[in-house]
C-alpha cells in the first residue's frame, strides 16, 4: 500500500509543504519546490539564519553546478525535516542565496525522493511513497 | 493579537504576498487550513527576520498567487 500526497502546480512546476525544527522548538512550514533536476535539497541561507543554524569557513561545502556556473554552499545539518510524512533528524542541507522573489523557501532534491523511494506521478500531480 | 482565519480568507485578503502564520490547523499535507496572520509581506525576507520573536509559536510561511506566466525557472 502506497502512501499519496498530492503536489500543489504553478505553472509547470511541483510544490510541496515541509517543516523544520530545532530541537525543543516549534516547527516552520516551507513551500519547496519538487526538482527532479536537484541533487540536494537546499534551503535559504536567510531562512536557516533566523532559525540559529551558523557556518562558517570551516563548514564543509558542496560545489553546485547552476546556471551561472558554479558555487560552494555550506552543508548545514537541520535538526529535524518532516515532509511528505517522513522524518529525519539531522538531515544535510545546503544553504543557498535564493532570489527574494523567488517563490519558494527552498528545494526538495533528489537525495530526499531517492531515500524513501518516491515516485512523482505528473498526470495525477501527486507523488506516491512505498 | 488577531484573529484566527481559514485559508481561504487568508488568500483573499494577501494575494500575491507572503504571509507568515501561526497555525492552528494543518492537513496531513502540512497544508495549513486556519490560523492567526502575524505579517505578511511581497519579501519572504522580511518574514524571515521576524522567526526570532516567533519560537514559542507553530508557523507556517504561505504564498499567496500563482506563479507569474511569463517566468520560467531554471535552478
Amino acid at each position: 500500500m502506497r502512501s499519496i500526497y498530492p503536489v500543489q502546480k504553478s505553472g509547470n512546476l511541483f510544490f510541496t509543504n515541509a517543516s523544520v525544527a530545532r530541537f525543543n522548538e516549534e516547527p516552520r512550514i516551507l513551500r519547496l519546490l519538487v526538482d527532479t533536476g536537484a541533487s540536494q535539497t537546499s534551503l535559504s541561507n536567510v531562512l536557516l539564519s533566523e532559525l540559529g543554524y551558523t557556518w562558517s569557513d570551516s563548514t564543509p561545502k558542496a560545489a553546485i553546478l547552476t546556471g551561472n556556473g558554479v558555487i560552494q554552499a555550506p552543508v548545514v545539518q537541520v535538526d529535524w525535516f518532516h515532509c511528505l510524512g517522513q522524518r529525519s533528524e539531522n538531515l544535510p542541507v545546503l544553504s543557498i542565496d535564493l532570489p527574494i522573489s523567488s517563490y519558494i523557501n527552498g528545494i526538495l532534491g533528489m537525495d530526499f525522493l531517492l531515500r524513501f523511494e518516491a515516485v512523482i506521478d505528473v498526470g495525477k500531480r501527486q507523488i506516491l511513497l512505498p | 493579537m488577531s484573529p484566527v482565519l481559514p485559508i481561504s480568507e487568508i488568500k483573499q485578503q494577501y494575494q500575491d504576498e507572503w504571509v507568515l502564520i501561526a497555525y492552528t490547523q494543518v492537513d496531513e499535507n502540512l497544508s495549513v487550513t486556519e490560523g492567526e496572520v502575524l505579517a505578511h509581506s511581497p519579501n519572504v525576507e522580511t518574514l524571515y527576520h521576524l522567526l526570532p520573536q516567533y519560537r514559542d509559536r507553530a508557523v507556517a510561511f504561505e504564498y499567496v498567487g500563482d506563479l507569474p506566466e511569463d517566468l520560467a525557472f531554471i535552478l
